[in-house]
């Protein structure tokens, strides 16, 4: 693929906060509003590293190895808190991100505080561009299938919803893993892109910027989070010349759009029916 | 299919409280405010577990299951607040219905594998019929907010019959509704039995529970102070006292 110069780590690093931000789109459409994104990332990161560089794993393989590795441990995490609503949830996956960052951080073998170096760069923008529109299409998919409304149903009401024969646990434990396994393969991919791995970019900082993207484009409609998750990557690098200001029109622009849409970006509209049902009505222009 | 039995015991707002329904036969609780009606709902459903008794379901002891499993036995329930999902429009909300009635996983989602297929199309078109059968088939892209109270119960009803009950379950259908709307759900009611369905339900509009009901069950404080066919029940002397306070 042609060069693009200036602005390739620019779009690299959105379109891989696109991949991570769909992942934590699926996580959060059961209810669970995870904030252990880099923390999965992290994980992936470390899987695929290690297996390329201390076993000689090729690529694709261990990308497949950190997205297995998410899974179950999305899955753990999910079984774990299944009982658990809205804040406490939310306090358990932020322990269980800080907690993954510390035991990476007391590994020797994974470097410890200077993290796992000596990746070899594997992803190009090929790469790059062909991972985020399989993230795309996958969380595209669920979104719109049996599973993906029987979340969304669980997310407004879980009484209602048990009620009605959807099963809290199963919904809950499918979103995580399939959700955390998007993550890791996301963060594998970063590992061969960035050629290191630190606990510190696990913590709940980083985590915190895909929970900004997610509401910055609204729960409801997955295109929301993707576009929010570009806009937001690329806009301190867009608005560099304006030097120091430049974080402060970040944090500008992010409060303008949760004072003028407090549902996000996108919202699905009243009374067309669901823009994102594959076998609904479509709204003409999701951007309203 | 066999006799349907329920039996209860334990809990200090439900107290050792017995009754059966028999299929396709409409069975009403009715009960001054506090006697345990919604409570004793929630146990038979699942929503909160008793601490002493049992429930039994076509032969079967379901005591103590998750909601979700007693839905895909075949039976549903409706809220006395109608509980429907706000993000969704009331066809979504009755595809929800079908989720215990169908079987793909997230592989056939993402592989567009024909299950999927099917059984999406399967879904809308069993969920528009149902919308269209309770006389709302021309709201149904409308989100629950923007539908009147009436309508919004009616949705709720399709969403409990689209997972294919036996035993339907349905707490004030006509609460806050003026005649006209409870007569329409009366009328409703009359056509779920012809459907085959069983019905149990908490009301407190007694036109609609006398004119309804094979069966009525009353309580008071939490135990069965009478059991019987309406009439029975309209002249017997301890329901009176229970609803207007005096000594029997």
């Amino acid at each position: 693929m042609a060069s693009f110069g200036f602005w390739e780590p620019i779009i690299i690093f959105s379109l891989l906060n696109l991949i991570f931000t769909a992942g934590l789109y699926i996580t959060a459409l059961s209810g669970q509003l995870s904030m252990a994104t880099a923390a999965f990332g992290g994980i992936g990161g470390y899987v695929s590293a290690v297996l390329t560089t201390n076993f000689d794993w090729p690529f694709l393989p261990a990308i497949a190895a950190a997205a297995l590795a998410g899974a179950v441990l999305g899955g753990l995490l999910a079984a774990l808190t299944i009982r658990m609503r809205d804040f406490i949830l939310k306090l358990t996956t932020l322990a269980f991100g800080e907690a993954m960052a510390v035991i990476a951080f007391n590994i020797p073998y994974l470097g410890g505080a200077n993290g796992f170096s000596g990746i070899p760069l594997y992803t190009t923008m090929t790469d790059i561009v062909i991972a985020a529109l399989l993230a795309i299409y996958i969380a595209w998919r669920f979104d719109g299938s049996r599973l993906g409304f029987a979340s969304r149903a669980v997310r407004d009401d879980p009484l209602a919803a048990s009620a009605n024969g959807v099963s809290i646990r199963q919904t809950r434990i499918i979103t995580f893993m399939l959700g955390s396994a998007i993550i890791c393969a996301g963060g594998a991919l970063a590992a061969h892109y960035v050629l290191l791995v630190t606990p510190s970019q696990m913590g709940f900082y980083y985590s915190l910027n895909y929970i900004i993207f997610l509401l910055f484009g609204g729960l409801q409609v997955l295109w929301g989070p993707l576009l929010a998750s570009v806009l937001l990557t690329a806009a301190p690098e867009v608005l560099r010349f304006t030097s120091e200001y430049r974080l402060i029109l970040y944090g500008l622009i992010i409060v303008m759009v949760v004072l003028w849409r407090p549902d996000g970006l996108l919202t699905r509209k009243k009374g067309e029916g669901s823009a994102l049902n594959p076998l609904g009505p479509r709204a003409p222009d999701p951007l309203t | 299919m066999r006799q349907i039995t329920r039996r209860f015991g334990g809990l200090v707002a439900v107290s050792d409280v017995s009754f059966s329904v028999e299929r396709n036969r409409v069975l009403s609780i009715v009960g001054p405010n506090g006697a345990g009606k919604t409570t004793l709902f929630n146990l038979i459903s699942g929503v909160i577990r008793a601490d002493r008794g049992s429930v039994q379901f076509d032969g079967q002891d379901v005591t103590g299951w998750e909601p979700d499993r007693l839905t895909r036995l075949g039976l549903a329930r409706t809220f006395q607040n109608v509980r429907l999902f706000p993000h969704l429009d009331a066809l979504e909300n009755v595809m929800i219905g079908r989720f215990c009635r169908t079987r793909s996983q997230v592989w056939d989602a993402v592989l567009c594998l024909p299950r999927d297929r099917a059984e999406r199309r399967q879904s809308r078109e069993r969920a528009a019929e149902l919308l269209d059968w309770v006389g709302i088939g021309h709201s149904r892209f409308r989100l629950p907010a923007e539908l009147p109270y009436g309508e919004q119960r009616r949705v709720e009803i399709a969403r409990a019959l689209a997972s294919e009950p036996s035993l339907l379950i349905l707490d004030e259908p006509t609460q806050g509704m003026v005649a006209r709307e409870a007569h329409d759900v009366m009328h409703l009611i009359g056509r779920l039995v012809e459907r085959g369905l069983t019905l149990m339900m908490v009301e407190h509009n007694m036109n609609v529970v006398m004119s309804v009901s094979d069966r009525i069950v009353v309580l008071d404080f939490g135990q069965k102070i009478a059991e019987g066919p309406p009439a029975e029940i309209r002249a017997d002397p301890r329901v009176i006292a229970a609803y207007l306070g005096a000594e029997a």
